[in-house]
């Protein structure tokens, strides 16, 4: 079975953390050190605090809270899981997505007694835009709502109404207790009324993202020159490369053929496949053109252009605003460009009203919007968003990663 | 692609992607099981050969067997090898018996490689940990800045996003780390060093029934029981224990937050 990636997101104190340490611990997958360390920093009532298994900073512990994201792996059954952990509050937003973006799968985690709160829906929003189909809800802290029927059904029925509106359909909503360990790995005795799986088996339900690309994308990373030869190093992201094919580069639109795929102690390699490490040797003699960013294909389904439009999340404290620079990243390509254009603007207020705006000056921390850049150089781009030349990054002064979107028509 | 590739790929393609962004890059080898798959993981990406410098912090309390393993390794790999000591500290009679071990990890190891970095000018450090050593490395970025006072701003770390990272164009800033290894678990270390056939220093196998599970200083690193006389044996143990790695090292025990403090100092 595929390992799976998944990410547990929500709101502020809805129990993401604890979550994860109940379920390692239900499940048995504690190391003995774990288990000791639960035990000796229990709170002051004695119990258990099982959000300390991933929040390990002492201020985390101090202040209740996750600071920063952080992942824990583990294996149940045949299956490998990586669980990632990240924080809720507002202005942790890039945190948020720095765990997020690589994963296959969701754990929505919402109090029973708030409901769907601000970083709910964004969180929600997010998902949507890293390409995160696979959503699970768990409806947490039932043991503070006397594991009650119509709490649970409320909140059910506003979170798929809401995620309906986004386009999205959770696999399963899921009455749970993480203090309590209900519905985390075991069934509850104390909700006989919900009949459906434990959040552990659905965790197992869940799928990892396939590819479905089947065209060549190879970006150069880097050209090394060993022993007088000149060998193209970069990741196959999509397709499979083979001696003898003939590649054409873009943005240049020349031909080059493959001579030979390199791999370390791997002499004659036949085929080369997606998410390969490689190095290639092309059979033409002048290889000058060749330079990081460049892109090989066997496919025309790639645009090159200097305008370029994007939805894109915004995690920097710093607005982005209409006129400003910054540098457009995309595989291992970058070039600075200017913000042309803001609209569509989606921001989720305090109080987690959604809020839309057609035309905007600017974008901040936590909004989503439209936009629009002319770069100085062309990129090499698609729009297709499982393509891993559709997401693109913006970078304040050539460093800090601002925004992130994929690009669109 | 098997998991082992999948691992393997990803950390050529950080190894690759660091010696790019910064052209002039260390590699910190301290010999143990996990910095010495990372020194393979550098060779394999460059197509048998490591095109830069590889750092031996020497504490001066490390194993014997440590050093026979390093210059054997140096000699077979042709690695440009450079050893460092903080030798003021050493000679000042710095040790794991004098005060606190949080003292002496960061008068032997964080400032010798605050020197080192200095002396060579390195804008990047490739450095073999994972996240499932311990909770605070559990926390680390890919790559990861450090200030010029080498402190960890574990409070502000930046957004990786898509293999894109932070990377400071200015020498003036400090430097990065570079964490090529650290989606890897122990289980995946032992197996990726059985797969490549990688050498081990054999206080990782079991004598009169102990071994060692992590290795650094001698006087700070205790054996665990053991039976696993073979790496496949390791791997089998290791696939049923639930002892946690870093079990048998001192300066983790010191304090629940040592692992934090040494790390926001600088500590590898």
């Amino acid at each position: 079975m595929d390992a799976l990636n998944a990410v547990i997101i929500g709101h502020v104190d809805h129990g993401k953390s604890s979550f994860i340490g109940r379920l390692l611990y239900d499940l048995g997958c504690l190391s003995h050190e774990q288990m000791e360390r639960l035990n000796i920093l229990g709170n002051e009532n004695g119990e258990l605090e099982f959000a300390h298994i991933m929040d390990s900073f002492e201020e985390e512990r101090l202040f209740g809270m996750t600071m920063d994201t952080s992942n824990i792996s583990f294996k149940h059954g045949e299956r490998q899981y990586v669980i990632i952990d990240v924080p809720g509050h507002y202005e942790l937003l890039a945190k948020m997505v720095t765990g997020a973006h690589c994963a296959d799968a969701a754990l929505l985690v919402i109090d029973v007694r708030e409901g769907l709160q601000r970083q709910t829906k964004l969180h929600c929003r997010l998902l949507h835009m890293l390409n995160i189909k696979e959503i699970v809800v768990l409806v947490n802290k039932m043991d503070l709502a006397n594991f009650g029927r119509e709490e649970f059904d409320r909140v059910r029925a506003d979170t798929v109404s809401f995620l309906e509106s986004i386009n999205m359909e959770p696999r399963h909503v899921i009455p749970v207790s993480a203090s309590s360990g209900d519905n985390i790995a075991a069934e509850s005795a104390n909700m006989p009324w919900y009949g459906g799986p434990t959040a552990a088996s659905a965790l197992n339900s869940l799928t990892a993202k396939t590819q479905i690309l089947r065209e060549v994308c190879f970006p150069v990373q880097d050209v090394y020159e060993f022993d007088g030869e000149k060998i193209i190093a970069g990741r196959i992201e999509s397709g499979s490369i083979f001696p003898g094919q003939r590649l054409m580069m873009f943005p240049d639109r020349a031909y080059y053929s493959v001579k030979e795929i390199k791999k370390f102690g791997k002499p004659g390699i036949e085929r080369a496949d997606e998410g390969e490490c490689v190095g290639l040797v092309f059979g033409e003699k002048d290889l000058t053109a060749i330079k990081r960013g460049a892109v090989f294909t066997d496919s025309d389904d790639f645009r090159v252009g200097a305008r370029l439009k994007g939805r894109v999340f915004w995690i920097s404290g710093e607005p982005c605003a209409v006129g400003s620079r910054y540098s457009i990243c995309c595989a291992t390509q970058a070039a600075p460009g200017r913000v042309t254009g803001i609209s569509n603007r989606v921001h989720v207020s305090v109080d987690g009203e959604i809020e839309c705006l057609e035309s905007a000056d600017n974008l901040s921390l936590g909004e989503i919007a439209d936009i629009e850049i002319d770069s100085d150089r062309s990129l090499v781009f698609q729009t297709a968003n499982s393509s891993k030349l559709s997401n693109f990054v913006m970078k304040k002064d050539e460093v800090l990663i601002a925004g992130g979107g994929s690009f669109h028509d | 692609m098997d998991r082992m590739d999948i691992l393997e790929n990803q950390s050529i393609y950080l190894i690759r992607e660091a010696r790019r962004l910064f052209p002039k890059i260390g590699l910190l080898w301290s010999m143990g099981k996990d910095s010495t798959a990372l020194l393979w993981l550098c060779h394999k990406a460059f197509f048998g050969r490591i095109p830069f410098p590889v750092v031996h912090i020497d504490t001066s309390y490390k194993f014997k067997e440590i050093y026979e393993f390093r210059d054997e390794i140096a000699r077979r790999l042709n690695l440009e090898l450079i050893v460092w000591r903080n030798e003021k500290a050493i000679s000042g009679g710095m040790g794991p018996s004098q005060g606190k071990k949080e003292d002496c990890c960061n008068a032997l190891k964080t400032s010798a490689l605050k020197e080192v970095i200095q002396k060579y000018g390195f804008q990047a450090v490739l450095v073999g940990i994972r996240r499932d050593e311990h909770g605070i490395r559990a926390k680390e970025r890919y790559f990861s800045p450090r200030k010029k006072d080498f402190a960890w701003d574990y409070k502000d770390q930046p957004p990786e996003l898509w293999n894109q990272f932070t990377t400071p164009v200015s020498d003036e800033e400090g430097h990065s780390r570079i964490h090529p290894i650290l989606h890897m678990t122990e289980l995946d270390i032992w197996r990726y060093i059985k797969r490549e056939e990688l050498p081990v220093i054999d206080l990782y196998l079991s004598k009169n029934g102990k071994r060692f599970r992590s290795i650094g200083c001698e006087p700070c690193c205790s054996p665990v029981e053991s039976e696993a006389k073979t790496v496949d044996e390791i791997i089998s143990e290791l696939e049923s224990s639930t002892t946690s790695e870093r079990a048998g090292r001192a300066q983790d025990k010191e304090n629940e937050y040592t692992m934090q403090k040494l790390r926001s100092l600088g500590y590898m």
